[in-house]
């Protein structure tokens, strides 16, 4: 008897531990039993090679589908009409790509503690007061207006649900049952808050509260010669002297004086920098090429993330074939091509988020003042459910600015952004006119529409046409506004309109035979609109670009691959000649002499095997904190920003014996060559000091493709990468080209594509012909 | 004899009945054959233990060869650095005593009716 109860007992204990998740310290392991059980576990996501060429059938779908399978397992869909097309477009997505789906539209709208617990409390609500869902629900109802777009999305919709709906809880992908939860229906609601994510990746930069910070400390004079707007030197997007044929539309609005920060803001938080990005894209004509057509090159330089942002597949319909990536989340392919044309995407460096300070009415801070009246704020309540059961409410302040930061850096400040609004038109049919346009002038009628993120879209067509187009709505603002924090109460010192669509900058079959673009300036100053932002790029990437593509002809697919691979950095080759010369007759300690004999026969080029890319990186960054010890004294709570490279080079070649190269610290006035030395020891001395000692480039800097949810094991170190973030081959610890695609527009189309999505060392490489 | 035929049993039985069950479906099943075979308790232990053991074990190494390892590569890391081989003995252990107790409820449980 004792027996019996005591063994059942026990088994019936094992199993009820065994199913329920187990809480050791910070970490929740996924019930054992379960995500051991090898018909409902983790084993279960042991694939192999089964997907093979399969048919579809489905109530949602209105004809036969049929979707092929390569040896990269890139799915190619033919179907009999375009809900078809975007219905399977969403059950392949969701068939590799589910988990991301689900944690990326949760993380958008703020909703990662209902299912990770209340750790990630904070990082909800962030998003909930930068207005995440609001944004999203503007964005939807101007894709409601529009009956095309909505067969679209809803199509993309029902295929992704119809996939989830035939999982039993074993097929889960391996995520959700470690994490231990189920993934949830789609919907188009969900797609517009990918699109608003997308907006904080790309479009949310602004160095607004820094730089108030930093005019406050410095004044103006001191301010305006550490920080320009602009670097004179830079090379901007649209060739210099393209004529704008438009006359402009002045802007109403007038510039606030900034607000001098003087109600405590301390170090930003919550509104941190995102990783660094940056991607270049061109095309050169026909003229230039071996072959007599145009060839197009894209290469974004996003976060490398397993699973890849990219979604990479082909998409046939009796209206459309077009190959390239798409971004699981959205339906219709992003970067790519199809039988008449190519088409691919930079970030545009404009800001387009700005600061305001309200002017409160009342100590309750339930009134304000805007243009001398006084307005009631709107409140948003944000229920946000957790995993343990319990859910609060966050109530988040809106203005006629946007939402109001309740603490924080951003205390009592409103955020304006561009993402909040829904845009004048339906932007989700930009991707598909993308994707169906057989020449330039569908690729401008397509930008017109075109509202949030904005980019520089790049396209070429079998007319040997080539053209490149700031996509997505700019503010217009006064000249001067929306650098600093800003006067809340006047609603003119905010901008009120975007820049019409058609006087968004463009250039069509330029003279020199290319467009390109890499985050740069857009144009220059001729443009009659004011620009502000760029800071975050600087200018290298563009320069190198444009004076590579300038010198060359014959060119073929070969050579554009050995342009995006190029290592070569033009910050060096300007200012390490200069360094190399101020420590020329300096006495050298052997390791510091073998630095120098090192770099002086370098290239520039950041190659992984050599060593001199790290001798040249350490040198250089002890001379840039050296150069700007000023800012050593500034305590860490307060938000400030350090000039930027290109300055620091502008004044060493032009003005070597300025203050900046002063150390404060000594009585002695330095200049740049006593600064140089010093560096140099420095650097030296780091070297020696590297533990492991690094014997190449490729072997001190190591990239990471991060695992969405940094789980260990999950993640891929590559060792021996090559380039660097002022390189073309922009990669870096945590960044690189996620996505690369070169496309001749022969007969048929040629396109060579690198699509990094799991691979442990060595990219898919595959060819596509159409 | 009686051991192996039983333990070959469950852990057939077990195999197809968990597909279409929860993931403890296996530990009725030893329970249930434990009971109907009439083994001694220690031996019907063993015999779920071995069964269900194997099972899973069974289960676990072919999805693990299939995969060439890759998956239990990353779990294992994931779970503090084990080797990723290791997981499929850990799988058959989970298996093993699951399978042993409920064998052992269902001989036990057994007992108790025919000693009445």
């Amino acid at each position: 008897m004792l027996r019996f109860i005591l063994s059942t007992i026990a088994c019936v204990g094992l199993v009820w531990v065994f199913n329920s998740p187990l809480k050791t310290g910070a970490t929740t392991l996924p019930p054992l039993g379960k995500f051991f059980s090898p018909s409902h576990g983790f084993w279960v996501n042991a694939e192999k090679d089964k997907y093979l060429n399969t048919a579809l059938r489905s109530s949602d779908v209105n004809e036969h589908i049929e979707i092929a399978f390569d040896d990269r397992l890139i799915p190619h869909i033919f179907a009999s009409n375009d809900h078809d097309l975007y219905f399977a477009q969403g059950y392949v997505t969701a068939m590799h790509r589910l988990w991301q789906l689900d944690i990326s539209s949760r993380a958008a709208a703020g909703r990662l503690s209902e299912i990770m617990g209340k750790s990630l409390l904070n990082y909800d609500k962030k998003q909930r007061r930068r207005g995440m869902t609001f944004g999203a629900e503007n964005t939807l109802e101007s894709w409601q207006r529009d009956a095309e777009s909505m067969m679209m999305l809803e199509a993309y919709a029902a295929g992704i649900n119809a996939y989830i709906s035939r999982l039993k809880p074993r097929d889960y992908p391996l995520e959700f049952k470690l994490i231990n939860y189920q993934p949830e229906e789609w919907s188009v609601y969900k797609s517009a808050l990918f699109v608003k994510s997308m907006c904080v990746t790309l479009n949310s930069r602004e160095y607004d509260l820094e730089f108030s910070t930093m005019l406050e400390m410095l004044g103006q004079e001191k301010f305006d010669f550490l920080f320009p707007e602009f670097n004179p030197d830079s090379d901007p997007i649209i060739p210099p002297g393209t004529k704008w044929e438009f006359d402009p539309v002045i802007a109403e609005s007038t510039t606030s004086p900034a607000i001098p920060v003087t109600h405590g803001i301390g170090k930003r938080a919550g509104f941190e920098e995102e990783y660094y990005v940056g991607s270049n894209n061109w095309a050169v004509s026909g003229e230039k090429t071996a072959s007599g057509n145009p060839i197009l090159c894209n290469d974004p330089h996003l976060s490398l993330s397993l699973p890849s942002i990219w979604y990479e597949l082909h998409m046939n319909s009796p209206e459309q074939n077009c190959y390239g990536v798409s971004l699981p989340g959205m339906p219709c392919i992003i970067s790519g091509f199809n039988e008449d044309a190519a088409w691919g995407m930079t970030n545009v460096g404009q800001d387009v988020l700005d600061w305001y300070q309200i002017d409160w009415a009342n100590d309750e801070k339930t009134k304000y003042h805007l243009d001398g009246e006084v307005l009631d704020v709107t409140y948003r309540y944000e229920k946000i459910e957790i995993a343990s059961g319990d859910a609060i409410v966050d109530t988040v302040v809106y203005t006629k600015w946007g939402p109001v930061m309740p603490e924080g850096s951003h205390e009592g400040l409103a955020m304006r952004w561009i993402a909040h609004d829904g845009g004048p038109f339906s932007d989700a049919m930009t991707f598909r006119a993308l994707d169906k346009s057989k020449n330039v002038h569908e690729f401008l009628a397509a930008m017109d529409q075109y509202h949030a993120p904005a980019q520089n879209f790049v396209f070429a067509d079998k007319g040997n046409n080539i053209a490149l187009r700031i996509g997505g709505s700019l503010p217009l603002r006064a000249k001067g506004q929306g650098r600093f924090i800003s006067d809340g109460s006047k609603s003119a010192n905010g901008w009120n309109r975007t820049i019409p669509p058609a006087h968004n900058p463009v250039t069509i079959n330029p003279e020199r035979g290319f467009v390109s673009s890499a985050n740069q300036r857009t144009t220059d100053d001729t443009y009659p609109y004011y620009y502000t932002g760029g800071r975050y790029f600087e200018d290298y990437r563009g320069a190198t670009l444009n004076r590579y593509l300038s010198s060359m002809h014959d060119i073929t697919r070969n050579d554009m691959q050995q342009l995006q691979q190029s290592g070569f950095s033009m910050k060096a080759e300007q200012i390490l000649p200069a360094m190399l010369d101020a420590i020329a007759d300096a006495t050298l300690t052997s390791e510091e002499q073998t630095i120098v004999d090192g770099l002086l026969q370098w290239d520039y080029d950041y190659d992984h095997t050599r060593i001199e890319p790290l001798y040249f990186e350490l040198w250089y960054q002890h001379l840039y904190y050296k150069t700007w010890d000023e800012f050593d004294d500034i305590p860490d709570t307060i938000a400030y920003t350090m000039p930027e490279s290109w300055r620091l080079i502008d004044l060493a070649l032009n003005a070597p014996d300025t203050t900046v190269f002063d150390l404060v610290t000594t009585d002695e006035k330095e200049s740049f060559d006593d600064i140089v030395l010093l560096s140099l020891q420095e650097a030296t001395e780091e070297l020696e000091s590297l533990e492991p000692k690094a014997s190449s480039w490729g072997a001190y800097r190591t990239t990471t493709i991060q695992h969405l949810a940094n789980l260990p094991g999950m993640s891929v170190k590559l060792n021996n990468t090559s380039g660097h973030g002022d390189a073309l081959n922009a990669i870096s610890t945590r960044n690189g080209p996620s996505w690369r695609m070169i496309v001749e527009l022969n007969d048929p189309v040629e396109a060579h594509v690198v699509y990094r999505v799991g691979s442990p060392a060595i990219p898919d490489r595959g060819i596509m012909m159409i | 004899m009686k051991l192996i035929l039983t333990l070959i049993t469950i852990g057939i039985l077990s195999y197809f009945a968990q597909s279409l069950g929860p993931w403890w479906t296996g530990v009725p099943v030893a329970f249930l054959v434990a009971a109907i075979v009439q083994l001694k308790p220690g031996t019907a232990f063993l015999a779920g233990f071995i069964g269900l053991g194997l099972a899973w074990g069974v289960a676990a190494g072919i999805a693990d060869f299939e995969n060439s390892g890759i998956l239990s590569a990353r779990i294992g890391e994931m779970l503090g650095g084990l080797p990723g081989w290791s997981l499929v003995p850990v799988t058959a252990l989970f298996g093993a005593v699951l399978g042993g107790l409920g064998a052992l409820s269902g001989a036990s449980g057994m007992k108790l009716i025919i000693d009445k």
